[in-house]
């Protein structure tokens, strides 16, 4: 098996608050593989987009991060010095937001923000910085990449606003890319575009993906590898195919029962699950999805499931389920 | 008296602009939705789905055409007259916390479009409303920021049943929704708009929930009409550019239903 690119284990993390601890990130781990494409699936308050920050270590000081492990690229994040860990960050790890004006300096020019990206991870001086940044402009499918770099921000729309930030990532040349809801502020037919640009440059480049959403639909044109989030803990984790197929966790076989489809007769409802996801912090004690789950038994109100390793996935229930045939 | 619920003419909103020809947010727009009948309003982000859906609530002026609802031209009325007729339709947003106070318990601001009914009766009101939304009554004496997302929406469509309307304009009420929750909405309101007789004027980008609660869709394109169907026709045999992109962009479910389900 190659070498993974990211390896987390016994990730933990909590934000003090008003004097009280909340835990967000509850003993994870997760790889990201070589040129693997992990979707990582959950909702508000899951921990989601805690966990690659933490892992590149971009939390605030609030938040207290403990972890066994915690790699990228073979370099030891949790001991690498300040300095030393901004020198690699980009090159190791890049991100793309939901949000892509949180990438992108609304008061510098798209082509002097690419330059100095080119510059400090690059070591190209400009003209040579300018020619390598409208490349990558032209990479990310955006029209007219020479006059692009004269724009700023708000020059372009949403979905070239977030090719710039893709851009912009990709010229520190990652070896994994971080994308956290890279298509929900867009439109869904910008979204599709987005989504085939990123499945392309994953295959071009041999690029590591993580596609962080809480839209099963979004990670399943492009992932390999789904790991689904419940409250802080992996509660699932399995190749994208037997995941969607033969889901092993409730809360899994939950999420894609409610997930809605265009095809078929016209129902009159959605499949709905009951109740609310948990806040951070008020978890119930064993199962988190246990107040929601159909198939919980008293047991799982009481114990925190361990985890169940079979082939290449795992899950955590007490009541899992059919297996796979 | 046979009059449609909402029925409009040659619907116009211009926009000056500071360079070159003014902005034509709506153009021309038409639409004619019966008692107890819902539309959905779809398309891309700036087609004027949303403006549509202000213009009839009186939140931003009509430049020309009509707008009439139960039978009364809304256009021309001003202040109490406009105020009064637009009782019969309430909206609600994308964000519940557009329509409710942060310094109001959830009662407070699911009362106060009912000023008339006072004391016991509307205590007993309130929570009838928060019991048909699906809320713990107790939770009336609750802020919204001790709520969670879902529950703050059903308490913003608790505010917005108050006055007992015939029409519900709803923009996007599920997209801030975590996933799990958005079926429990489109379900609750599925199930009011057929126990309260309710005509639904739904702008959304999620076509499922559309299919689920909407009779017909209204597409529209740079301000005016695309196309307007039935919505399974539409689903069918998209007859314009504009819709046809529109299902085309919807990604595509994960796989079939899977074959192990719990729900």
């Amino acid at each position: 098996m190659t070498k993974p690119i990211v390896e987390i284990e016994n990730l933990c993390v909590s934000f003090e608050r008003d004097g009280a601890r909340t835990e967000v990130l509850r003993s994870v781990d997760l790889q990201v593989r070589r040129g693997e494409a992990l979707g990582v699936v959950g909702e508000s308050g899951s921990g989601k987009s805690t966990l690659f920050l933490a892992a590149a270590r971009l939390l605030p000081p609030s938040a207290s991060v403990s972890a066994r492990k915690l790699q990228i690229s073979g370099h030891d994040v949790s001991r690498l010095s300040r300095s030393k860990l901004t020198a690699i960050r980009g090159a190791t790890i890049g991100f793309v937001f939901q949000d892509a004006s949180a990438s992108l300096n609304p008061y510098l020019t798209i082509g002097r923000q690419l330059c100095e990206m080119v510059e400090q991870h690059r070591h190209a001086e400009a003209p040579r910085a300018m020619e390598l940044a409208e490349q990558e402009l032209a990479a990310v499918a955006i029209p007219d990449p020479a006059s692009t770099l004269h724009k700023y921000p708000h020059q372009l729309s949403g979905g070239q606003r977030q090719r710039a930030a893709l851009a912009m990532a990709l010229l520190a040349k990652p070896a994994v890319l971080v994308a956290d809801e890279p298509t929900t502020a867009l439109d869904p037919t910008v979204q599709a575009q987005v989504l085939e640009l990123l499945g392309r440059l994953r295959r071009e480049r041999g690029l590591a993906l993580a596609m962080v959403s809480h839209d099963l639909g979004v990670v399943a044109g492009i992932c390999d590898r789904v790991a689904v989030l419940y409250a802080g803990r992996v509660v699932e984790e399995a190749a994208a195919s037997s995941l969607f197929s033969r889901p092993r966790h409730p809360y899994t076989a939950a999420l894609l029962a409610s997930a809605p489809r265009l095809t078929g007769l016209r129902p009159s409802r959605l499949a709905a699950i009951p109740g609310t996801p948990p806040r951070p912090g008020e978890l119930p004690t064993g199962c988190a999805f246990a107040p929601r789950c159909p198939r919980a038994v008293s047991r799982c109100r009481s114990e925190v499931p361990p985890q169940i390793t079979q082939n290449e996935s795992r899950f955590s229930c007490f009541e899992p389920l059919g297996e796979p045939a | 008296m046979n009059a449609p619920l909402l029925e409009i003419t040659n619907l116009c909103v211009i926009r000056p602009r500071p360079s070159g020809e003014p902005l034509r947010a709506l153009d021309r727009v038409r639409l004619r939705l019966e008692r107890k009948e819902s539309w959905a309003v779809l398309g891309e982000s700036g087609c004027g789905k949303t403006t549509l859906l202000r213009t009839i609530a009186g939140l931003i002026p009509a430049t020309s055409g009509s707008i009439r609802f139960q039978g009364t031209e809304l256009i021309p009325l001003r202040g109490r007259a406009l105020a009064q007729a637009r009782l019969g339709m309430q909206m609600v947003f994308q964000d519940p916390d557009a329509s409710l106070d942060p310094r109001w318990t959830i009662a407070a601001s699911v009362a106060e479009p009912i000023p008339q009914i006072r004391g016991a009766e509307r205590a007993d009101r309130v929570e009838r409303l928060l019991r048909d939304v699906g809320l713990d009554p107790s939770l009336g004496a609750r802020f919204p920021h001790e709520l969670s997302g879902g529950q703050r929406q059903r308490a913003a469509i608790a505010r917005a049943l108050a006055p007992d309307p015939k029409l519900l304009l709803l923009d996007e009420p599920t997209s801030a929704l975590d996933v799990s929750v958005r079926a429990q909405i489109v379900n609750l309101l599925a199930d009011l708009s057929q126990a309260r007789d309710l005509g639904l004027l739904l702008v959304t980008h999620d076509l499922p929930s559309a299919r689920v609660l909407c009779e017909r869709a209204l597409v529209l394109d740079g301000g005016r009409i695309a196309e307007e169907a039935p919505f399974e026709a539409l689903l069918a045999a998209p007859q314009s550019q504009t819709a046809r992109r529109l299902l085309a962009a919807f990604p595509a479910a994960p796989v079939t239903a899977p074959k192990n389900s719990v729900l």
